[in-house]
């Protein structure tokens, strides 16, 4: 295995509390969260899986050399196995007659293409607020996001009332709205707060589904 | 290409600034050796941005030495060596060029047509030389998709992310040229995603010239109902222009995803020229397209006056 503090970019001399943060900020930018919608998951899966453990080998090994009942603290590394790969388990493609709930199912299963097929048969006398929203999420998944912030906003213009609708709508713009912020005060103008860290702290909360459905 | 992939200089470190200059300075004589001198005429930002990823991908860094240009013939100023990425983007540009120019000579009239014909045997020349070179196969890959989006745009869709995606395409196939594994999977992500925030970037830039002259503009046609409610409008409604800004952002958010997962600890200057322009440099070239403002230091001091506003209101 290579050198866990080299992994973590820190020093061997590196206090506790430095190895803490560097680890934090790792798994900060490789959180799986991040990659959600991304190609790139699996990738940022291994890459986590190493930080998880360089981490663990550093807990082992200065363990060790501490005394008993000093200096050691139960910092659990982040979830540890379950991060490469994201399992959509429970969403099984049904073939439902209802056009939307099929479409739903095959976002969820990252089928967009397929559930773009399924949408294009509703005719177009009959395409509501959930047929514009569903169409929202299947650009935001093909990264196509000019299109996605019109189909939400047409959806929303429809049913205004909906949260479902609106939360895409803000959840797409939030997307942008904290770029740049996590990248280690290289840029003077983000320097408050890290903006980014509270959408993904957010976005676990209340856990709004898997790719907006 | 269109030169919106810029380093923001103000926040740089002198060195950095250096190392950029350095590999400007060598892709453009590298394209002298390459494509011939002429061909130093397409050098752009841009393919300079392309170089640096390049480098970034294959983790192979140039070496830079002190040297005279035909430009700069007083002093000697530091030069990257060629290198095979060097070469390839210099390549890539020629290519790219003879592509531009062709579809010129299709498409316009007037005074950009002249200039198409004018330099069409030139750039003709660099094409060969890189056909030569071995890179005829990209060279049809890029005619290919120059025909496809020429089709798509001749069918004048109400999108621009169709289009946007056909040209990002184009970018990845050149980006990830001879990369396999997990460096193929982000020069590609890297080229899609830079190709569609520059496609998106000049539509937005061209809107009013292209509504005057009635050319084809991706978001003249996405925008046609509210250009028919509104004969008399010129120029990107306020709110298209920030619906425009969100999307070209998360453009840059996907790139910051595949920046991280690219390993450039080994080379400080690189990495902090590479961050300068995702944070700093694109996002600030948004603004300047669809917002006028300008860029460097007027800039900085308009932005510091502003947040200086907010802080007084705040208290």
């Amino acid at each position: 295995m290579n050198d866990p503090y080299k992994i973590l970019g820190v020093s061997p001399d590196a206090t506790d509390d430095e190895i803490k943060t560097a680890y934090r900020n790792l798994a900060r930018k490789y959180h799986p969260d991040k990659y959600r919608d991304s190609d790139l998951a699996e990738m940022a899966g291994e890459k986590m899986k190493e930080i998880n453990a360089a981490y663990d080998e550093i807990q082992k090994i200065r363990a060790g050399k501490t005394t008993a009942g000093q200096g050691t603290y139960g910092g659990q590394s982040y979830g540890g196995q379950g991060y490469s790969g994201q399992t959509y388990g429970g969403n099984q493609y049904g073939g439902s007659s209802n056009p939307y709930i099929t479409a739903r199912q095959l976002i969820n299963l990252r089928r967009v293409m397929e559930a773009a097929q399924v949408l294009s048969t509703v005719p177009e006398a009959q395409r509501g607020a959930e047929w514009h929203f569903l169409m929202g999420c299947v650009a935001v998944n093909l990264g196509h996001f000019v299109d996605a912030q019109q189909f939400f906003d047409t959806a929303c213009g429809m049913d205004p009332g909906n949260p479902e609708y609106r939360d895409a709508q803000e959840r797409l713009r939030n997307r942008s709205a904290g770029f740049g912020a996590g990248q280690g005060g290289r840029s003077s103008s983000c320097s408050c707060c890290d903006i980014c860290t509270a959408f993904i702290c957010a976005d676990c909360c209340c856990d709004m589904g898997r790719c907006f459905c | 290409m269109y030169g919106y992939v810029r380093i923001h200089a103000p926040e740089l470190k002198v060195r950095e600034h250096e190392y950029y200059r350095a590999v400007y300075c060598g892709l453009c004589r590298t394209m002298g050796k390459c494509t011939g001198q002429c061909s130093r005429m397409t050098l752009s930002y841009d393919i300079t941005y392309f170089a640096l990823v390049r480098m970034a991908l294959t983790g192979k860094h140039p070496v830079i030495k002190a040297r005279r240009c035909p430009v700069h013939l007083l002093h000697k100023r530091p030069m990257a060596e060629p290198t095979d990425d060097l070469a390839l983007c210099a390549y890539m540009s020629a290519i790219l060029a003879h592509h531009k120019v062709r579809d010129d000579l299709r498409d316009e009239q007037g005074m950009k047509r002249t200039v198409a014909t004018a330099v069409a045997p030139f750039v003709g020349s660099f094409r060969r030389r890189a056909i030569k070179k071995g890179y005829g196969e990209a060279d049809s890959a890029v005619a290919d998709a120059m025909h496809t989006l020429c089709e798509l745009e001749a069918a004048r869709p109400p999108s621009v992310d169709e289009p946007a995606d056909l040209f990002g395409e184009l970018m990845a196939l050149l980006l990830a040229e001879g990369l396999t594994g997990n460096r193929e999977k982000l020069a590609r992500k890297i080229g899609r995603h830079v190709g569609r925030w520059i496609y998106i970037l000049d539509a937005a830039d061209d809107f009013a010239e292209d509504v005057k002259s009635q050319r084809y503009n991706p978001l003249v046609c996405l925008y046609g109902d509210l250009l028919t409610a509104d004969p008399a409008m010129t120029e990107l409604p306020a709110a298209k222009r920030q619906e425009l800004r969100t999307a070209l952002l998360a453009e840059l958010v996907e790139l910051e995803c595949a920046f991280d997962l690219l390993d450039v600890a080994d080379h400080p200057d690189l990495s902090g020229l590479l961050s300068n322009i995702l944070y700093e440099g694109m996002p600030r070239e948004i603004d300047r397209v669809l917002f006028g403002e300008t860029g460097g230091c007027a800039h900085d001091s308009e932005n510091s006056t502003k947040r200086g506003h907010r802080r007084r209101k705040g208290h």
